[in-house]
């Protein structure tokens, strides 16, 4: 049996920020991390470049050796936790170990979520979730000629790219009537889509899948409007799923595991962190998944610092979406609401457009409070108009010169808070 | 971890818009001299204050880098300072999304992510700064750079529990050092054994107790003795306002006038906190004491605070600043100058002393009541320097908060009726537009 204070369940963003979240109150309790891959942590988000060989699989890792050494944090890297009994405060791993603790994180992550298609359990389809799929995929292309991705998300439409660079036909499929629906309004992704199209990526949406095959090395879908579609690989990036099958049946959960602002769990001894957990949405009363990087971040930082009794931790401040993506040396942002002044009143744009070019900006206001922002290659600082946004800062003086000169105005508003 | 790291640091108002800065940065980056290519960019607005800041904080927790999923960026354990490695850097702009600072950009031609590195430690924006906006701290800086001085009083000294008092001197005596001769009269501090008990004294370099009455006359002879030999030592007087405002104030005036090279640091609680909290002349309106107790007839005291700092200023004193705990960087910086000014004549620094046990607030609240004290515009903070013939507000406050704010923290004033807390807040915009007043635009 191991013994330690604190037990660390995954190796992702959530699990590392959490380390310093403890340390800055905690110095010298005991840290457990455990990770599933026998790798050293590396990003999610990372594995589209390596597919595209823009990263080195082997510099990925995103913390070294001094890194748990100066924070006197035991990792084992290939021992991934089988079931955690939440009333025993004991953690069985599949190696057969038994970790006893005094306080938990969960910080899994997320697995994809694969809609159940006839047919498809028997085609040879890849998901994009960890290192092994990346390389993976990435052997598979090197021989194939074609791919079909299925979900125009985030993770399909970076695979594309990806998967285009390398030379391969790509095919998109999206159930929804836009690409990337939860980051983009109509006009932003509609110039996307058009980005990638020129470029040979065939996307089609509102789409629905009625059956899939294989034979001789090819994947075929058929859609319900008719059309068929055949290619060497097929990819499906419809979404993910909370992985909290360790949990056992005390823990609450809904699509998530639901926890409260400081990231606890309804058992006191457990929080839970990242893409694994359903938290508070900042704008609307309700709990909702985010599998984002940042909130992985932040959450895990609080998750720390509150395990390690720090009075001082602020709450989280709810989940806002928000993305960077960058398609074809084009630079796309979105944060907080995108969408939703036609069907709610209270919200405004200010939209800048320009039809020659790949640009576009949209902030959206709610009276002279920022809810969201998109921009395709306009200059602004994303950092700066998240925090404009996360504290609601009344911008009513400064709205005009926010649209027209949005680097310039995001900088005068937040300095001249500084003092 | 808990290690204090280098930044650099923005005086907004000494910034001119020069540019120097980001052309100094562009040509060392970058090899141009275009503002735009800087890691750095200082903004103007319309209005004559308003500065757009652009720069990396090298924060303690950086969320760029937490946020990196490539591992292109590191946080240096040793130097502190946050860098990119571009090979490694995949252009993802994460780090931006995480950035309030808007530390972090995109190179618009490599597509990597680009930020200041603190040229390795000395960074050429600094040293191209003429009006000395821009300077090179470190995070905690004071707390680390002053913790390494020699504490000059001895652990162990009975101040009361939460005392700013002992803060401030012990901090101060560290800055002003060893070569010093320190005057304590009677008061708190003298009280807690500063000057000795059985014998041994609490501090470390010579110190005397004066009369209540003649704290600066007996250190100006002394300073003029070593004057005499040919030594430089410093006088050092640490008095209560009793000591400063009411008793010895005869004393005080007299070697301010005559140019007495001597610092005099007042620690104003507002009152002889160590004989039972009586009134003093700097005790403020409405405050309870026990000599202007609250009941039928007497609700506190009826007469305002004796402005002494501005009294100082009238003084032909080289150096006049007040302080608050609740602003150490600021306190200092006060300091540092007053150090300086006393070779020449009189530095004057009156330091806002709240007393928890005096003014009936809880030891952990110390900090806020020195903040809200200033927020509020009980107590300004500012300097005056006979050589830049000026007030300056070194923290000035925009849109100060009600004094009630600030006055409900604390015991001594829960009595308050509402024409008091009027009267109060009457004065303190009184005070402010005369200290206005002395402002040179
Ligand atoms: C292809 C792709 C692209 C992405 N792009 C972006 C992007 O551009 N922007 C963005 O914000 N987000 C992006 N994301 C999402 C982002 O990567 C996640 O939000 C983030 O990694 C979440 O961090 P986490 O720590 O919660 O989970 P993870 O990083 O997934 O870490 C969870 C870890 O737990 C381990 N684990 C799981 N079960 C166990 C167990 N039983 N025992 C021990 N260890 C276990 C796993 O092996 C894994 O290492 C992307 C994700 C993918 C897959």
């Amino acid at each position: 049996m191991i013994n330690t204070k604190y037990l660390l369940i995954g190796s992702g963003h959530a699990a590392l920020s959490a380390i310093d979240g403890i340390r800055m109150q905690d110095e010298n309790g005991p840290i457990l991390m455990t990770g599933a891959e026998g790798r050293s942590p590396y990003s999610p988000t990372i594995l589209p470049y390596v597919i595209a060989g823009r990263k080195d699989p082997s510099k990925t890792q995103l913390k070294d050796e001094a890194f748990f050494k100066t924070r006197k944090v035991i990792f084992m890297e290939k021992d991934p936790v089988k079931v955690l009994n939440s009333v025993m405060s004991r953690a069985y791993l599949e190696s057969g170990k038994e970790v006893s603790y005094e306080k938990v994180l969960v910080a899994t992550g997320a697995v994809p979520q694969v809609p159940s298609i006839p047919g498809l359990d028997d085609c040879p389809y890849e998901v994009l979730r960890t290192m092994e799929d990346a390389l993976k995929i990435r052997e598979k292309a090197k021989k194939a000629q074609s791919a079909i991705i299925v979900g125009a998300g985030l993770i399909g439409m970076h695979l594309a790219e990806a998967l285009s660079s390398l030379g391969l036909k790509v095919t998109v499929v999206e159930a929804l009537p836009h690409v990337l629906g939860t980051y983009f309004d109509e006009v932003s992704s509609q110039m996307i889509r058009q980005s990638f199209e020129e470029r040979g990526v065939k996307i089609l949406t509102g789409c629905l899948i009625s059956k899939a095959a294989s034979g001789d090395g090819v994947c075929a879908l058929s859609l319900q409007n008719g059309i068929d579609l055949s290619a060497n690989m097929l990819i499906i990036a419809t979404g993910v799923r909370p992985r909290t099958d360790i949990l056992d049946e005390y823990v609450k959960k809904d699509k998530g595991i639901l926890v409260d602002n400081f990231m606890k769990t309804n058992v006191p001894n457990i929080w839970a962190a990242g893409d694994v957990v359903q938290c508070k949405d900042f704008f609307e009363d309700r709990m909702v998944l985010n599998g984002i990087l940042p909130n992985a971040v932040q959450q895990g930082i609080i998750a720390g610092r509150s395990m390690a009794n720090d009075n001082n931790v602020k709450p989280f401040r709810g989940s806002i979406a928000m993305n960077t993506f960058s398609f074809f040396g084009n630079k796309a942002l979105s944060i907080g609401q995108v969408n939703g002044s036609d069907n709610n009143s209270d919200l405004k744009e200010d939209i800048i457009l320009s039809s020659s070019s790949v640009r576009y900006q949209k902030i959206l206001y709610k009276e002279d409070i920022i809810r969201g922002v998109i921009s395709i290659n306009t200059q602004l600082d994303p950092g700066v108009f998240l925090r404009l946004i996360i504290d609601q800062i009344s911008v009513h003086e400064q709205k005009n010169l926010l649209g027209a000169s949005s680097l310039k105005a995001g900088r005068l508003i937040m300095s001249a808070r500084w003092r | 971890m808990g290690k204090a790291y280098y930044t650099i640091a923005i005086q907004p108002e000494k910034c001119n818009g020069c540019n120097d800065c980001m052309v100094a940065c562009a040509q060392k980056k970058e090899g141009t001299t275009n503002p735009s290519d800087a890691r750095l960019s200082i903004e103007l607005g319309e209005e004559a204050l308003a500065k757009g800041f652009a720069l990396c904080r090298q924060c303690a927790m950086p969320q760029c880098v937490m946020v990196c999923p490539s591992g292109a960026l590191r946080k240096d354990e040793e130097t502190g300072i946050v860098s990119v490695d571009e090979t490694e850097c995949v252009g993802c702009r994460l780090c931006t999304l995480a950035c309030a600072y808007a530390g972090i950009a995109l190179h618009p031609k490599k597509q990597k992510a680009v930020k200041c590195d603190l040229c390795g430690g000395d960074p050429t924006c600094v040293k191209s700064c003429k009006t000395g906006a821009l300077s090179l701290v470190t995070a905690g800086d004071l707390y680390r750079r002053w913790g390494d001085l020699e504490d000059l009083f001895v652990p162990g000294m009975s101040f009361c529990l939460g005392c700013n008092s002992e803060l401030i001197v012990r901090h101060t005596l560290r800055r002003v050092g060893s070569n010093t001769v320190v005057a304590t009269p009677p008061g708190c501090v003298a009280g807690v054994g500063a000057v000795g008990v059985n014998g041994f004294t609490a501090t470390k370099v010579p110190v005397f107790h004066p009369l209540l009455t003649n704290t600066a006359s007996m250190l100006a002879g002394i300073k003029r003795y070593y004057n005499r030999i040919g030594r430089e030592v410093t006088m050092l007087a640490l008095a209560g306002d009793g000591g400063t405002a009411d008793v010895g104030f005869q004393s005080l005036s007299g070697a301010a006038e005559r140019g007495e090279q001597i610092i005099y640091i007042c620690l104003d609680n507002e009152g002889y906190m160590n004989t039972g909290a009586q009134r003093s002349s700097t005790t403020p309106f409405g405050a309870w004491t026990s000599t202007t107790p609250v009941g039928e007839a007497l609700k506190g005291k009826t007469r305002d605070a004796k402005p002494l700092p501005v009294i100082m200023v009238m003084h032909n004193c080289e150096y006049v600043a007040t302080a608050c705990s609740a602003f150490m960087e600021d306190y200092y910086q006060k300091l540092e100058k007053a150090i300086e000014a006393s070779k020449k004549g009189m530095a004057y620094i009156h330091v806002f002393s709240p007393c928890p046990t005096g003014w009936r607030f809880l030891p952990s609240k110390l900090i806020e009541v020195g903040r809200k004290a200033v927020a509020s515009n009980m107590v300004p903070l500012w300097e005056y320097s006979r050589e830049g013939e000026s007030l300056r507000f070194t923290q000035p406050v925009d849109n100060p908060i009600p004094v009630e704010d600030y006055l409900f923290l604390i015991g001594k004033y829960r009595h308050l009726s509402r024409e008091q807390i009027e009267h109060i807040q009457d004065m303190v915009n009184e005070r402010i537009r005369i200290l206005k007043a002395l402002v040179k635009e």
